[in-house]
């Protein structure tokens, strides 16, 4: 038999609920007898009688354990996260930090470093022993730094690529900043190649693409008069290290290539000693396409070697220029391949639905006969591969 | 025997595509053919965004019908019989007269003469109206 853990008859519950479960179960009020219940509400809407108590989240009195003492090594202030709430976290919640410093730099254990005019202070020597000499040589001209000024320049340089200022040894990669992502998009307006674009700003081909995505659509929406949410965007940038749009614009290595599943497992091969090997014969060897190829920027190997043989520079102009149009043809050419297709077609309009009316040539159109799908079999995706838009 | 150009389905349940096919009349719907020369989706597609013209003219979903029109009209020609659907696909690449007339288009021209009866009325301006303050 269960035992009954709200006897109605007795008077008392001491001799059903053990005596240690009364003094801090939240479900007491429900376990006691009517009116004693009664009894024990009243008592806990009594004002707190101790000072300490003077937390909202909790009336009972702490106990004299160690699971109640953790919380309470400031009695009444959370461990000090009151404090540091009223104090630090307003500075902290900055979405426009100055000279696009991020705001956690200011959180660090050092705070941001301060100019200091005597030059007494360990970290600003050297640049106080410039300034002093300069001093020497032209009494009273330079202006002396005033005391307590943020250094930025210091600041910018000791800029880490770490968002969690006690915890240095996580780096993150930088966010591309909004100047950035401007000057990618103006400049593919101007009709330049994604791939261009991507080795004049120093940023992959698939960032320059997505980012050119996205700024169409935010176009869209300006033009719909739609609001564009940059809080989470602003606050971002506050929070997290930005590459910024500099005269040499450096975001990220543009040449990293994508691990290719063949090569992950060992391959050996008799090669005669005198042959050399190179990474095409490699690429062969592996059943893929040379490394030359499958790069981002297969392009910029052809300009190094250029530059090493010592080729002017209105010849390697020059042969870029005439890749580039080769380029653009091709991608013409298939335009218009594409166009032609649907040309070829003719559209009827009814009520309901529009039917797409495409030529076909007999043998080559249909489903065949006999060919069991293969649908169900083992290792066939389903999933779709790829957004089509 | 007669020849026939029917359907003949394919796909899986709840999910048909059609081949345009060419045979006896008499043998098994989805029985090897004597020739395929299109294909027929009767389940409607939502245009792509990008396939739009962006003026907003039509949204309709699309069905799509692949036909070899040449293959078509020579087994025309020869006597072979379209089944009903066939014969709809057919007169929308203008190839046979379509077999039933819309009923509805007479009363669509009545509306559009009414509609363009309506345009006509000029709606003069109220001359009791006072004139703004430029005159």
């Amino acid at each position: 038999m269960p035992p009954r853990l709200r006897p109605s008859s007795l008077t008392s519950t001491a001799n059903v609920i053990p005596q240690s479960l009364i003094s801090n179960s939240p479900l007491l009020p429900f376990l006691l007898p009517l009116p004693l219940r009664n009894s024990m509400l009243a008592l806990s809407r009594q004002p707190p009688s101790s000072p300490s108590s003077s937390r909202q989240f909790s009336t009972s009195k702490p106990l004299a354990s160690s699971r109640y003492r953790r919380f309470e090594k400031t009695p009444g202030r959370r461990n000090g996260f009151i404090d540091w709430m009223r104090d630090v976290a307003p500075l902290l919640n900055n979405p426009t930090p100055l000279r696009n410093i991020p705001t956690y730099m200011s959180y660090k254990p050092q705070p941001l470093p301060r100019k200091d005019g005597q030059g007494d202070s360990t970290p600003k020597r050297e640049f106080d022993d410039q300034g002093n000499a300069i001093d020497s040589d032209k009494p009273r001209r330079v202006k002396r730094p005033k005391a307590d000024e943020v250094d930025w320049e210091r600041a910018m340089s000791e800029m880490s690529l770490s968002p969690f200022p006690t915890n240095p040894s996580f780096e993150v990669h930088p966010v591309i900043s909004t100047e950035f992502r401007e000057q990618i998009y103006s400049r593919i307006k101007m009709g330049r190649s994604v791939r261009r674009v991507s080795a004049e700003l120093n940023c992959e081909l698939e960032r320059v693409a997505a980012v050119v995505r996205l700024k169409e659509i935010e176009r869209m929406w300006e033009d719909q008069n739609r609001p564009l949410c940059t809080e989470m965007q602003t606050r971002v940038h506050a929070l997290m290290p930005v590459s910024h749009f500099t005269d040499m614009p450096q975001h990220e290595s543009i040449t990293d290539m994508r691990i290719h599943p063949a090569t992950n497992n060992q391959l050996f091969l008799a090669v005669p000693e005198s042959m050399p090997f190179s990474r095409k014969d490699a690429g062969d060897a592996l059943g893929i396409l040379p490394a030359d190829q499958r790069m981002p920027h297969g392009e910029l190997i052809e300009v190094e070697r250029m530059r090493i043989e010592g080729k002017s520079m209105e010849e390697m102009v020059e042969v870029e220029r005439q890749r580039e149009e080769a380029e653009f043809q091709a991608a013409q050419a298939k335009q218009e391949r594409v166009a032609a297709k649907k040309k070829a077609e003719t559209v009827v309009e009814t009520d309901r639905f529009q039917f797409r009316l495409k030529p076909a040539v007999t043998g080559l159109v249909g489903f065949r006969y006999g060919v069991p799908h293969d649908d169900r079999s083992r290792g066939v995706v389903k999933i779709p591969k790829r957004v089509v838009v | 025997m007669v020849v026939r150009l029917r359907l003949a389905r394919f796909g899986k349940r709840n999910n048909p595509i059609y081949n345009i096919v060419v045979s006896q009349a008499r043998t098994a719907r989805d029985s090897k053919p004597m020739e395929i020369i299109g294909t027929y989706d009767p389940i409607p597609k939502a245009q792509l965004p990008s396939e739009s013209t962006g003026d907003g003219s039509s949204q309709k979903p699309v069905k799509e019908i692949q036909l070899d029109v040449a293959r078509a009209k020579y087994w025309l020609g020869v006597g072979a019989q379209p089944s009903d659907p066939v014969w709809r696909l057919f007169a929308m690449f203008g190839l046979i007269e379509p077999q039933w007339k819309v009923a509805r288009i007479p009363a669509q021209q009545e509306d559009r003469a009414v509609y363009e009866k309506i345009r006509k009325i000029k709606i003069l301006p109220d001359k009791a109206a006072p004139k703004s303050g430029s005159s």
